[in-house]
């Protein structure tokens, strides 16, 4: 891909995950999550063949349907519709600009860490890293938790494909997304859920 | 026949179908305990890699099976381990049927005996980080009863689990970069402090402790025991094993020195916080957190102190298991296992009471319980150490025998109550009586239990 175009991906990685920090539609994280694991396939395309890459982009969007087939079920659409508040607001962009900045300032020693990764691989992998572990900070819901999860372990395995392309880890990691989606809609359906024994 | 078709395959197809079946508990508990004892029957007569014959039939059970070009290896040296792994689950299962605890244990159960089995066959080892992280997500569903929301400390415990998980295969990977003859020791620094953030994380190491002590409160205390047994013993024997297979970084490292180091550390936090903490509950987590201090010391205590850790462990299941069990029962009837809900409730409920506290003082190691000769052993290795490492390490067992005496003087109760037993005489009693007994009875005569385990001993030395 060419140069200019990898640093637009990276950039819109940044976006999608402060748009999952900042956005509190439940619709709207699906869709930044679903957008989200269209650049981490991108980024990876860098190191492995499309038919390997596609395998993180289709566990990725399965983990989105299902977390949004059991936010709709559980009623969920209904109740979380949140009023933005612009102290909140500012303050969530303060804190990942912040990270963004101080990833930026770290990368070129951490670049000699990843032998054989591109800088925008390097970079857009930080970036996911480091925004999913601020969205952890500060996410309360259990569900929140669990998208701000995906968010890290996207982030690391952008990383982790530069050296590692087994397939046997790879299908390991596809499941871990979906096992963290399934989990999630667990999450969602628990209270609702009934009491047999 | 691989060894892990039959450990590992079997036990989850047996799960698989046991999920499916979730309108009969009865057979759920039944079918899982049997599964779980059968399993470890199996362990215990079936050699691997070894030709054998029952009958006019003859066959071999091989070591290996190759999955997705990577390997699962169990080999015949740790038949003993399997079979400890599946008669501790046959234990827990059956405890669990005469408490009635929710069938969904059953399942899930062999699930993660299954996962903790794989983690530790995996090769390359460290993929055991990745089946660990499923088992923190099947932990938490175990964690949280249907109807209830999901608590923040098995929250804390999934997001701590996938953290350590990354850092762990972060550090592994960082491990394949090291050459053996041009040696980077920033390299190998900077590895192990990966691999040492991932393992704390994974095994609740200061300063990741709170989910321990926070799940033991908030969640029902026989699963928590569950997966504090299963899942920390098992992170414990992932984390040895990669230790052992990359012995080379301890001619850089002091690594064992490091184990012991933690494990000392662990023991003065459980062992101080046992003093403080009012929530029964509370102090199983803190239990908890002393015996993998303790856990920790005895392995850095090469090679003896391999066997008195699983000596240890099987006092540690029993242990932990009648406290849990007590703790259930009591949730029945109280709710909150905070101490003025708990006060004077000796009176109603003898026998529950006596398994409570048999399960502290187990593990605080009072003389004449199972815990004691164990401890006792692993105090004497530490002779050859600083003599202050002595007083740290029995700072655990000061700690929890204070917090078993106030839990004594609380159950008791202040006021002078008449004795009016609630207690009906039943499954529930005749199992406490008897792991009571049989803690008892390890305590009498340890040198059985640690002859039992000796074929163990020569697992995970470096």
């Amino acid at each position: 891909m060419p140069e200019f175009t990898l640093s637009f991906v990276v950039g819109l990685c940044f976006i999608f995950s402060l748009g999952l920090i900042l956005v509190n539609d439940w619709r709207g994280m699906m869709g930044l999550l679903f957008l989200q694991y269209g650049i981490v396939t991108l980024l990876i395309l860098e190191s492995w063949p499309l038919e390997s890459a596609l395998i993180k982009a289709v566990a990725g969007w399965f983990a989105v349907a299902v977390l949004s087939v059991s936010y709709w079920s559980s009623g969920g659409w209904k109740v979380t519709q949140d009023s933005v508040q612009l102290p909140n607001t500012l303050f969530r962009c303060l804190v990942a600009v912040l990270a963004a900045l101080s990833i930026s300032s770290f990368f070129p020693q951490i670049m000699t860490w990843f032998i054989g990764a591109t800088k925008h691989q390097v970079l857009g992998g930080l970036l996911l890293l480091g925004m999913g572990l601020i969205h952890l900070g500060l996410a309360v819901q259990s569900t929140r938790i669990i998208v701000s999860l995906l968010t890290v372990l996207s982030g690391f395995e952008i990383l982790y494909a530069t050296v590692e392309a087994s397939i046997f880890l790879t299908a390991l990691l596809a499941a871990n997304h979906l096992g963290l989606a399934f989990l999630g809609s667990y999450v969602l359906n628990i209270s609702t859920l009934e009491v047999r024994e | 026949m691989n060894a892990p078709v039959l450990w590992i395959f079997l036990p989850s197809l047996i799960a698989f179908g046991l999920l499916l079946l979730s309108n009969k508990p009865l057979f759920i508990r039944w079918m899982g305990f049997s599964s779980a004892l059968f399993f470890a029957l199996l362990a215990g007569i079936l050699p691997i890699d070894e030709t054998f014959s029952v009958g006019p039939f003859r066959g071999e059970v091989r070591a290996q099976l190759v999955f997705f070009g990577r390997r699962l290896v169990l080999e015949n040296a740790e038949r003993p381990l399997l079979l400890l792994v599946y008669l501790l689950l046959a234990f827990w299962f059956l405890l669990g049927i005469a408490g009635s605890i929710p069938s969904k244990l059953y399942p899930l159960g062999l699930i993660s005996i299954a996962l903790v089995v794989t983690g530790y066959a995996v090769e390359p080892i460290y993929y055991a980080a990745i089946f660990f992280g499923f088992l923190s997500m099947l932990s938490v569903i175990l964690l949280s009863p249907s109807g209830v929301s999901l608590t923040s400390g098995a929250l804390r415990f999934l997001v701590y689990q996938v953290l350590g998980t990354i850092c762990i295969l972060f550090a592994a990977w960082l491990l394949s970069w090291v050459d053996l003859e041009t040696v980077d020791k920033a390299l190998i620094q900077r590895t192990m402090v990966l691999m040492g953030l991932g393992f704390s994380f994974l095994l609740g190491i200061f300063p990741f402790t709170s989910w321990i002590s926070m799940t033991a409160e908030e969640n029902p205390p026989f699963p928590v025991a569950f997966i504090f047994f299963f899942y920390i013993n098992g992170v414990l024997l992932f984390a040895l094993k990669y230790l052992s297979q990359s012995h080379w970084v301890l001619e850089w490292v002091d690594a064992l020195g490091v184990v012991q180091w933690v494990g000392f550390m662990m023991i003065v936090i459980g062992g101080v916080s046992a003093i403080f903490v009012t929530h029964v509950g509370r102090m199983m987590g803190v239990g908890v957190i002393v015996e993998l201090g303790r856990s920790l010391v005895a392995f850095s205590l090469q090679p003896n102190g391999i066997q008195v850790y699983f000596a240890m462990l099987v006092i540690q299941g029993l242990g932990l298991g009648i406290w849990s069990f007590a703790l259930s029962s009591f949730q029945k009837k109280v709710e909150v296992l905070d101490y003025p809900h708990l006060e004077g409730l000796a009176w109603k409920a003898p026998i529950t009471s006596l398994g409570l506290l048999c399960g502290i003082f187990t593990l605080a190691g009072l003389p004449l319980a199972g815990g004691f000769p164990l401890h006792w052993a692993l105090g004497t290795m530490l002779q050859e150490n600083p003599s202050w490492s002595g007083g740290w390490f029995f700072i655990g067992n000061l700690g929890l025998l204070v917090g078993g005496i106030r839990t004594l003087s609380i159950l008791s109760g202040r006021s002078g109550k008449r004795f009016e037993s609630e207690e009906p005489l039943g499954v529930k009693t005749a199992a406490i009586l008897l792991i009571c007994l049989i803690l008892l009875a390890t305590g009498l005569v340890p040198h059985l239990l640690l002859g039992w385990v000796s074929p163990l001993r020569s697992i995970l030395q470096f």
